[in-house]
């Protein structure tokens, strides 16, 4: 037996040891049974961690077109890059961003900006109208486990699945390290949204994500 | 597609296409999540395949492009998954474990490449074909491959 053929053999044996999850195997099973079920349960089984991809939302753009109102020289449809304005806390931003496909299939055009205190942003904008500005909020995390919704935030955990069962929509608020959050959290047809919000001496800054919600 | 047609081919070529998703994605949620994909438009699909080798490699590259599809995904980034770390695969030997850890470390365009010609045992022009590379690109790719890993492995890798 030469070595590439006791090489193909030994990898071969090495991967056959990794089976299948029976979660998947029972996901796959599914397909056939309909697509509401199944994103249901795409939806629901799946268990994750989340890092939040935050957004502090701001009113950018006006219209189904506003991205190309926001366009500022860049051919987007060749470079996928777009210089796009964005405004933080009333000061207006020129970003370059490049396009980004997201698992749902939108498409959102994505940068960073240093803000005039320093602070270093990632910034987004919607196609269709709506623009924002979210930095990764590493500290809270959305879990959704076979139907169940928690909140988890360092030593914090908060089981939201009866609160949020009733009507489609869950709030309160949580302390983690000194810092009081808000969180809200709704179920619309395309998904569930959610904000978290950190409330500092009364003033709030609040902060979107979406991503395992389809 | 059909039902019954559907569970066949799922019962034939699951476990491949978990293993290319594995292979392309490293991480055990992001496969799923490919492998989930991969079934819905093997599902969606309405034409039929030739024969069960079709449809192995239709659903090898269906399950190679939605790899592509989640790292072009920015939000991907952000996405960090606590159950890994239980979720390791175990091996039943240390140089198998070695083996695994060794490939999964290799730069994803060399893994992919390496997992269809040691496992699915494509040749190099249907890995091309496959990938979408030319032939010239994948044996390079192979060979750096082979040299990265005999330096990691030694005498466990030919």
């Amino acid at each position: 037996m030469s070595g590439e053929e006791q090489n193909k053999g030994f990898y071969k044996e090495t991967i056959e040891e990794i089976s299948v999850p029976e979660r998947l195997a029972e996901k796959v099973g599914r397909v056939t049974e309909g697509e509401e079920k199944r994103r249901k349960t795409t939806a629901g089984s799946v268990m994750r961690k989340v890092a939040m991809a935050a957004a502090i939302l701001v009113a950018l753009f006006v219209g189904s077109n506003g991205i190309a109102y926001a366009v500022t020289g860049e051919t987007w449809v060749e470079t996928m890059i777009l210089k796009i304005k964005f405004n933080i806390k009333g000061t207006e931003y020129e970003v370059e961003t490049k396009q980004h496909q997201l698992r749902n299939g939108k498409t959102i055009y994505v940068g960073e900006l240093e803000d005039k205190n320093g602070d270093h942003y990632r910034v987004s904008a919607h196609v269709k109208g709506q623009g924002g500005t979210y930095f990764e909020m590493e500290g809270a995390e959305v879990w959704m486990e076979d139907g169940g919704i928690y909140i988890w935030d360092g030593d914090v955990e908060i089981d939201i699945t009866e609160d949020f069962e009733d009507d489609g929509y869950a709030s309160g608020t949580y302390e983690v390290n000194g810092v009081l959050k808000g969180y809200k959290l709704w179920k619309r047809d395309e998904g569930i949204g959610c904000w978290i919000e950190i409330l500092h001496d009364g003033e709030k800054e609040s902060f979107w994500m979406r991503d395992w919600l389809e | 597609m059909d039902k019954r047609e559907y569970e066949r081919l799922v019962n034939l070529y699951l476990k491949s296409v978990y293993h290319v998703a594995l292979n392309g994605c490293k991480c055990s949620t992001d496969a799923e999540d490919v492998t989930q994909n991969t079934f819905i438009k093997l599902w969606e699909r309405e034409d039929a395949f030739a024969d069960d080798e079709y449809a192995r490699k239709w659903l090898i590259r269906v399950a190679v492009n939605e790899c592509k599809s989640l790292w072009r995904t920015a939000w991907k980034r952000k996405t960090v998954y606590l159950e890994e770390a239980e979720r390791e695969p175990v091996f039943s030997s240390p140089e198998k474990s070695e083996l695994y850890y060794a490939v999964r470390e290799l730069p994803v365009k060399y893994r992919q490449i390496v997992h269809l010609y040691y496992f699915e045992d494509y040749c190099v022009k249907e890995i091309a074909a496959l990938m979408k590379l030319s032939e010239t690109a994948v044996q390079t790719r192979l060979l750096r491959a082979r040299q990265k890993l005999k330096e990691k492995l030694k005498e466990a890798w030919k």
